[in-house]
């Protein structure tokens, strides 16, 4: 306590963790009212996971296949299989929204999005 | 520099036509995200922190606020026409405003929302132009101590107000702490947690954090389910109140505006503990408190000025202390570091452009307010019924850029989408996200104050209560966690909350409108 050292925050925080996950759990233990909610009953895994792998096949290809063609085959796969879009709207959503946010970020707001290996 | 000529220069920025076109972008982009159900202000501000990072700080920090009380504005739309409140803070509105609409009285109800909010955001601007320089002056005496209890009562407060077991909300702004002291420990230069991993070494982003848990998160859950709801629009008829809608809203907006106000300015209130409080004094004030719900117009007045009230009077303690009271705030705080901009105490002095010209941005932005919203209602009424199919990728799209363009790493996406699972199974199993944003936010800030608190005092803990304002604060912290204990007062707060989420499952059937 004298001397706090850079170990102080991460045992207080990490005190203040336990006392609280300890006490939530008692609460959720002594509950009488034996209400469990099926929170997992309507659940559509295969959407969720869909796009979280989405997400992440978006990460490891971006910098490889650039920002507008990732972009591009991102929002066309979610449009057409996560919200069950037509093949058409799907194509002309994901053309506009890969292309606009490419001109808002890269031209309007120099940011610099990753070209890849074709070049834009 | 005297007031005058300061609030001249604010004038003077405020009025540049790139300042005034991003003023315009913002409360704009405010009141599409307050229509919207299912995209909260604090969502859209971190999905559009990516777009400021390349701007002018006056100018991105007057869009970023203009959308917060552009959300304001908005949200109440939508209540008082289709029973589905925004975002959170016009929950209260539905129950008299909706039942105002069924009446064939939607144009007086949306006509004194947008009034009432105009007036009380008035208010409050000019309330805070006075009273955030002499607030920042005394904020210059304030030591380690001072800092450490005003933000341990900022967190108390707002784990105080969130929904659920408060162990749970306490539980979260623990997990906040404890991501902030990922990284460099700035005092003593030690890494910590980093594991070797670059990108932990200058700590968990805030960005990726916050468009994980508020983007990411929120699309998956709204992703899980397929319910369809019709819309059924009233038709709108003569915005403008009459003398007598007038007589009767008078007494709540004046109400409303100063509880929002104060409200607003209390670290961890904010802008829908001010509606429920203002909605409830209305009830209480009435002559015939027996009629409220089923469409009185102060239930309608006083909400919709305490929510605009308290959406500026959050600013103050941001803007002198450097300690922002609410989620939304601690998000503006992060706009304004990254541009190298540290708040609090000395932000008035150093940067003066900034402070005046964003006040005086928000008597611009709230005149735009009112002339944008009630011409263009038909307008916002028809963008509630854009697919959600068609805008989910879009927001992740966003969240996607925000968390890459920060540092033009591929490492921060992987934190964002990390924090979008964890986001999601908070949702799920109910932990409130607001105490580990704000958590995360004065991590470090709170770290050093403690730390350099202890070193002062020689170790010992005492130095909270042995000076005066610090004892004050800390004292106030601890009263309202131990009140939480009292039975009657939590039979209170639980009540409140069942209100809040049943206005929040509203919303929910209203967002998920179109999926399926």
């Amino acid at each position: 306590m004298k001397r706090p050292g850079s170990g102080f925050m991460p045992f207080f925080s990490g005190l203040l963790i336990c006392g609280f996950a300890g006490l939530t759990f008692l609460y959720a233990f002594f509950n009488k009212s034996n209400r469990v909610e099926k929170i997992w009953a309507t659940v559509q895994f295969r959407r969720l996971i869909f796009s979280v792998i989405m997400l992440v096949l978006y990460a490891i290809l971006l910098e490889s296949i650039g920002f507008i063609m990732d972009s591009f085959f991102l929002i066309l796969l979610l449009c057409r299989y996560s919200g069950s879009q037509q093949w058409g709207k799907s194509i002309l959503c994901a053309a506009l929204s890969s292309i606009i946010s490419y001109l808002l970020f890269e031209i309007f707001l120099k940011a610099q999005l990753p070209k890849g290996v074709l070049g834009f | 520099m005297s007031l005058l000529d300061q609030i001249f220069m604010g004038f003077n920025v405020a009025f540049q036509p790139l300042n005034l076109l991003f003023c315009f972008i913002g409360v704009l982009m405010g009141t599409l995200v307050g229509v919207l159900p299912g995209l909260g202000p604090v969502a859209s501000i971190s999905l559009l922190l990516p777009v400021t990072f390349h701007m002018d700080p006056v100018s991105a920090i007057i869009m970023l606020s203009g959308i917060y009380y552009g959300a304001m504005y908005g949200g109440s739309t939508t209540s008082i026409l289709v029973n589905i409140p925004g975002e959170a803070a016009s929950v209260v509105t539905c129950i008299d405003g909706y039942k105002m609409a069924r009446q064939g009285r939607a144009g007086p109800a949306l006509g004194i929302s947008a009034f009432g909010s105009f007036i009380a955001a008035t208010f409050s601007t000019i309330v805070l132009m006075f009273m955030a320089p002499p607030l920042a002056k005394m904020a210059l005496r304030f030591g380690p101590p001072e800092y450490f209890s005003l933000m341990v009562l900022g967190l108390t407060l707002l784990t105080y107000l969130s929904s659920g077991p408060m162990s749970k909300a306490l539980l979260m702004a623990g997990v906040g702490l404890f991501l902030g002291t990922i990284g460099v420990d700035s005092l003593t230069g030690t890494t910590r947690f980093t594991f070797d991993i670059p990108v932990l070494m200058d700590g968990v982003g805030l960005v990726p954090v916050v468009m994980g848990i508020f983007g990411v998160g929120e699309v998956l859950q709204n992703l899980e389910l397929a319910i369809k709801r019709d819309i059924h629009v009233t038709k709108i008829s003569h915005l403008l109140p009459t003398h007598q809608d007038w007589i009767q809203s008078k007494g709540a907006i004046t109400r409303g505006t100063l509880i929002g106000f104060f409200l607003g300015i209390l670290p961890g209130g904010g802008a829908i503990i001010a509606s429920f409080a203002s909605y409830a004094i209305e009830k209480r004030c009435s002559k015939t408190p027996e009629k409220f719900g089923t469409g009185m117009i102060a239930g309608v007045a006083g909400p919709e000025a305490a929510n605009n009230s308290a959406a500026v009077g959050a600013f103050i303690p941001l803007l002198t202390l450097g300690i922002p009271p609410n989620a939304v705030m601690a998000i503006l705080m992060g706009a304004l570091m990254i541009h190298g901009i540290q708040p609090g105490p000395m932000l008035i002095s150093q940067h003066p452009n900034l402070f005046w010209g964003v006040v005086i941005s928000m008597y611009v932005g709230n005149a735009m307010l009112l002339v944008l919203n009630l011409p263009l209602i038909g307008l916002w009424v028809r963008v509630l019924r854009v697919p959600y199919t068609i805008l989910f990728p879009l927001i992740l799209l966003f969240c996607l850029i925000g968390s890459y363009t920060m540092k033009n790493n591929v490492s921060d996406i992987f934190v964002m989408i990390i924090f979008g699972v964890i986001g999601y199974l908070m949702r799920k199993y109910r932990y409130d996200a607001p105490p580990l944003v704000l958590a995360l936010v004065l991590g470090t800030m709170m770290e050093e104050s403690l730390r350099r608190s202890l070193l002062i005092s020689g170790g010992s803990p005492f130095i909270f209560f042995q000076r005066p304002i610090s004892a004050v604060i800390i004292l106030g912290a601890i009263f309202m966690l131990g009140s939480s204990l009292i039975p009657g007062l939590r039979k209170k707060r639980e009540k409140i909350e069942k209100i809040i989420s049943e206005g929040e499952d509203n919303e929910k059937v209203g967002k998920i409108k179109s999926i399926g």
